[in-house]
């Protein structure tokens, strides 16, 4: 791993700059490392030295310091000191206390499992689940009318009004969407003020969402002629959410995934980490979400510019894109990629216009781009391609200088998030 | 979206929905392939929202992606130089990063070792370049030719950039303020005396303010040769280039300024009763003290004034005395030792009581100004303890702080150490580094201390666990980097170290070890 990506790995900036601080040879002693282990004492400023391993499989830390960020400094110091300097590390068999630790590991892994099927077995009764389901589509049914009834009232007093709309107008509807068990619904209805909000352009752009929110309904109501993606769609945009282990193997595309870019990012009290995947064979994108609450780390699954061989699971719906990652093995560094399935910026304008045609919802698409560089036009950063077509840059994405330098203005292939008017990008090559 | 031109039948939905339906003769009449959606669903609002959904999805799938017209970059140059090691990049940035004190010594290792930064580093190089004048010197030579292509691209980054002049006096003739005195620095490092004839040339065409920062440049460098310029000085106009004239003057034994202390002296000072007494013993006689008998105005030019100054009132002191006070401190002590021919510590014990805070305190400071080492540790050793609390450290080299702190660390016992301690004052105006003997016995005082501090419930500003914790960052920041590794090691391991002190040690030991891998990680380029 290079230390790009183990600095990556860290909880908070301190910690990054206080592992940068310990990846010095002077602070560690018996180093090693073994095929799935590397491990070292650190000397702190007590007498007894702290004892950090790392699990490179995964990657996975422990350390019997008393800090509780994850991974603390020591793990990100050891690792760094690796990266940087690896003949340190006499490969050996691990001593009993790493020893120990990839055992409970490796025990603590099947039991989960073991957990996780008792579990599923336990709410797999068919006749109280059938009863919990029926429960909830009549509440959600009601809701939908609700819903329905209010759209109807705001498109028939004209929309001319709705920026004078106080709060409460907009947040008692998404209120009882929450009620009626429609958290998707009402997180649309949740960002109707802001889009009423925004100044210039609101008119097109608050009618445009109120559109989207009504075909929902309108779907809903013919879900028995719709096709089984759709209704799955359907069902995902109204906020039914399908718990990872009900996920069926079997459907699993298995392939050499590309762990392309990864970003945290806080929205209503909630920590997201998103990571983009694409698979080098099936040229398939995937993303991984991975919650917690926003005062909470998570630490990630996927390391970024690495690949694994693993297979994706896609969450069912009319564009598949969310996904749970099974049965990961061979983790290396991404070096020496040829991303086939990049495309031009015309072919992924075609692409996204052939996904909405399938699902109107789609907010973004997860999009390769080759042959890219940046301009910067009198309003703002662009990405044009070999062919002089260009994607206005997000003004989310602040990293345009760091690219540049990285680049130095040769083209590179981006990847990025691609929205129908502006491209957010989360890597480059 | 918001700003591209929507379809006419866009704007036909949105107008409609805009005024509401439910208004008188609404209809919706949409062409094309869109018809159906104008008369779809039961109402005329469902009709409407499906045909916005339509359009919306027709203005989103229809954008074509535009044809740019900014010129795009030139690639930059390849890269002739070889980037830091890995371990250096990531010191350096840790530096840029938590401790930003320690950046600019960071980057004039970084910049003498003739390697550059690698890509990732070079946006905030640049920003911190762009904030801070005095850095862009040594984040220049380091920027390599990406950074310096980078540079180009943005207009905040131009000047961090710029070729610096190795023409320095181009700099100082045509550079703007800040340049000119960064290049008048610069040649008095390498040739004072040029520098001294740049600075007499421009003098009187600066603002006052400026002159007196020009003066300051010579601080570096100072010698007799000076002398006639700072003189002549003495006559500005303004009070500031005046003061900092005599301030560069008092530093010089042989000036005239000093001398005319000298010769002020001459009859107030004397040594009597000399001599050996019939038992054949030696006598070591007594200073007799006289005070100025009346004010004279060229004393004024030499910077003394008539009334007693506001720092020295409060002692009551009568204005002879201020007078006589200002002259003692300008004199080198060593003039005493050879007019009376006698030692430091004789003159000291010969000084009869009455005047001896007035003249201990006046030597102290010509002690300090002139380096006279072996003077200020006799004062230390005959001052009252009133007296001693008057002595300043600042100013001091870092050898003859570290002479006294020697004798200091040996006078002091572990329960008098405190923030007001004169060996606490001492660390504090220490310029740094610490000599080696002298920073091993005070991280060994300090380690003592921490040992038997006691728990205290209210941490105050006064008590001595507050001093402990600013003598660490003392430390830290002064102790000579070749102790790193045994400072951070052997502190105690009991449950009251762990809580109260691991920390800030940990901290302690971490800073200083950073500073000895800055001095170790970046060595130059082998010719």
């Amino acid at each position: 791993m290079t230390p790009e990506q183990i600095l990556a790995l860290a909880p908070d900036a301190s910690s990054a700059s206080a592992g940068k601080g310990l990846a010095n040879e002077r602070k560690w002693s018996n180093l090693g490392v073994s095929a799935n282990a590397i491990w070292g004492e650190c000397q702190g400023s007590g007498s007894k030295p702290y004892q950090t391993q790392i699990d490179s499989s995964e990657p996975a830390f422990k350390c019997s310091c008393p800090s509780r960020k994850f991974p603390c400094k020591h793990g990100i110091g050891l690792y760094l000191l690796f990266a940087n300097q690896n003949a340190l590390f006499e490969a050996k068999t691990p001593p009993e206390w790493v020893e120990k630790w990839l055992e409970s590991r490796q025990a603590r892994s099947e039991k989960a499992a073991e957990k996780a099927e008792s579990k599923a077995q336990k709410e797999a009764d068919p006749a109280q689940a059938a009863k919990r389901a029926a429960g909830r589509e009549a509440k959600v049914e009601g809701g939908l009318r609700e819903l329905e009834l209010w759209l109807h009232d705001l498109i028939r007093n004209g929309l001319a009004g709705a920026p004078g709309q106080p709060y409460t107008f907009w947040d008692t509807m998404a209120a009882r969407l929450i009620d009626a068990q429609c958290p998707g619904l009402a997180k649309r209805v949740r960002e109707l003020p802001g889009a009423a909000a925004m100044g210039q352009g609101w008119q097109a752009e608050l009618l445009g969402r109120l559109a989207k929110i009504h075909l929902i309904v309108e779907g809903w109501k013919r879900r028995a002629d719709l096709d089984e993606p759709l209704v799955a769609e359907l069902r995902a945009q109204i906020g039914w959410t399908i718990k990872e282990e009900e996920l069926d193997s079997a459907g699993g595309v298995e392939d050499e995934w590309w762990v392309l870019g990864q970003r945290s990012e806080e929205e209503d009290g909630l920590r997201i980490m998103k990571t983009w995947l694409w698979g080098k064979g099936t040229a398939r994108p995937a993303v991984v979400l991975q919650f917690a609450h926003a005062s909470q780390q998570i630490a990630p699954q996927f390391v970024p510019r690495s690949r694994v061989r693993a297979t994706a699971v896609y969450y069912p719906g009319a564009t598949p894109l969310r996904a749970v990652f099974r049965d990961k093995s061979d983790i290396s560094p991404l070096e020496n990629h040829d991303f086939a399935f990049a495309t031009s910026i015309s072919l992924a304008a075609q692409n996204f216009q052939r996904a909405l045609a399938g699902n109107p919802w789609i907010d973004w698409l997860p999009v390769a781009l080759q042959d890219t560089r940046l301009v910067h036009e009198e309003v703002g950063w662009h990405l044009r391609d070999a062919q002089g077509h260009q994607w206005r840059i997000s003004e989310l994405w602040q990293d345009h200088w760091q690219m540049l330098a990285a680049t130095g203005g040769l083209p590179v292939t981006l990847l990025g998030e691609y929205n129908g008017a502006e491209l957010r990008p989360f890597g480059w090559y | 979206m918001s700003n591209k031109p929507l379809h006419p039948t866009t704007e036909a939905v949105l107008r409609t929905a805009l005024l509401g339906t439910g208004r008188d003769g609404q209809t919706l009449q949409l062409e094309g392939a869109l018809q159906p959606f104008g008369t779809s669903g039961d109402n005329l609002e469902t009709a409407l929202l499906n045909s916005a959904a339509a359009v919306t999805l027709c203005e989103k799938a229809g954008a074509l992606p535009p044809q740019g017209r900014a010129e795009s970059f030139e690639a930059s140059p390849a890269e002739t130089q070889p980037y830091f090691s890995e371990r250096s990049a990531m010191l350096l940035a840790l530096c840029m990063e938590t401790h930003r004190d320690l950046s600019g010594q960071a980057l004039s290792y970084a910049a003498a070792s003739g390697r550059i930064a690698p890509p990732p580093m070079l946006p905030p190089l640049l920003e911190l370049g762009k904030g801070s004048r005095g850095l862009r010197r040594h984040i220049a030579p380091i920027l390599g030719e990406r950074g310096r292509w980078l540079a180009q691209l943005n207009p905040a980054w131009k000047s961090v950039a710029a070729p610096q002049s190795d023409d320095l006096h181009e700099t100082f003739q045509n550079g703007e303020t800040a340049a000119r005195r960064e290049a008048l620095t610069l040649q008095r490092q390498i040739e004072p005396a040029t520098a001294r004839a740049w600075l007499e040339a421009d003098f009187k065409k600066e603002a006052a303010r400026e002159r007196a920062e020009w003066i300051q440049v010579l601080a570096d460098g100072l010698s007799d040769q000076d002398e006639p310029f700072l003189e002549s000085a003495l006559d500005d106009k303004s009070k500031e280039v005046r003061a900092e004239a005599i301030s560069q003057l008092e530093r010089l034994p042989d000036s005239r300024l000093v001398q005319r202390a000298k010769a002020e002296l001459e009859t107030l000072l004397q040594w009597t009763g000399k001599g050996k007494t019939l038992l054949v013993l030696q006598k070591a006689g007594n200073l007799q003290v006289e005070l100025p008998e009346a004010w004279k105005p060229e004393w004024a030019r030499d910077g003394l004034q008539e009334q007693v100054p506001p720092h020295l009132s409060y002692k009551k002191m009568g204005q002879k005395a201020s007078w006589l006070r200002h002259f003692v401190s300008r004199v080198p002590p060593a003039h005493w030792e050879e007019r009376f021919e006698l030692s430091a510590a004789k003159i000291l014990a010969g000084t009869p009581k009455e005047w001896q805070e007035l003249l201990f305190t006046a030597w102290w400071e010509a002690a300090v100004t002139h380096g006279a080492a072996e003077w200020s540790l006799a004062l230390l050793d005959a001052a009252d303890a009133e007296t001693l609390r008057q002595f300043s450290f600042q100013g001091l080299s870092p050898e003859h702080a570290d002479a006294l702190a020697a004798v200091l660390l040996q006078k002091t016992r572990l329960d008098d150490v405190h923030r007001e301690s004169p060996l606490a004052q001492l660390m504090q105006a220490h310029p740094g580094p610490y000599g080696s003997q002298v920073g091993s016995d005070l991280l060994a005082l300090v380690r003592g201390l921490i040992k038997k501090s006691g728990n205290e419930n209210v941490m105050t500003y006064n008590s001595p666990s507050w001093w402990l914790r600013m003598a660490l960052v003392n430390l830290a920041d002064k102790l000579p980097i070749e102790l790193a590794a045994q400072a951070a090691q052997g502190w105690p391991d009991d449950e009251f170290f762990q809580e109260n002190w691991a920390a800030v040690v940990s901290q302690f030991a971490a800073r200083l070890q950073l500073r000895a891998d800055l001095a170790s990680e970046f060595r130059p380029i082998a010719p």
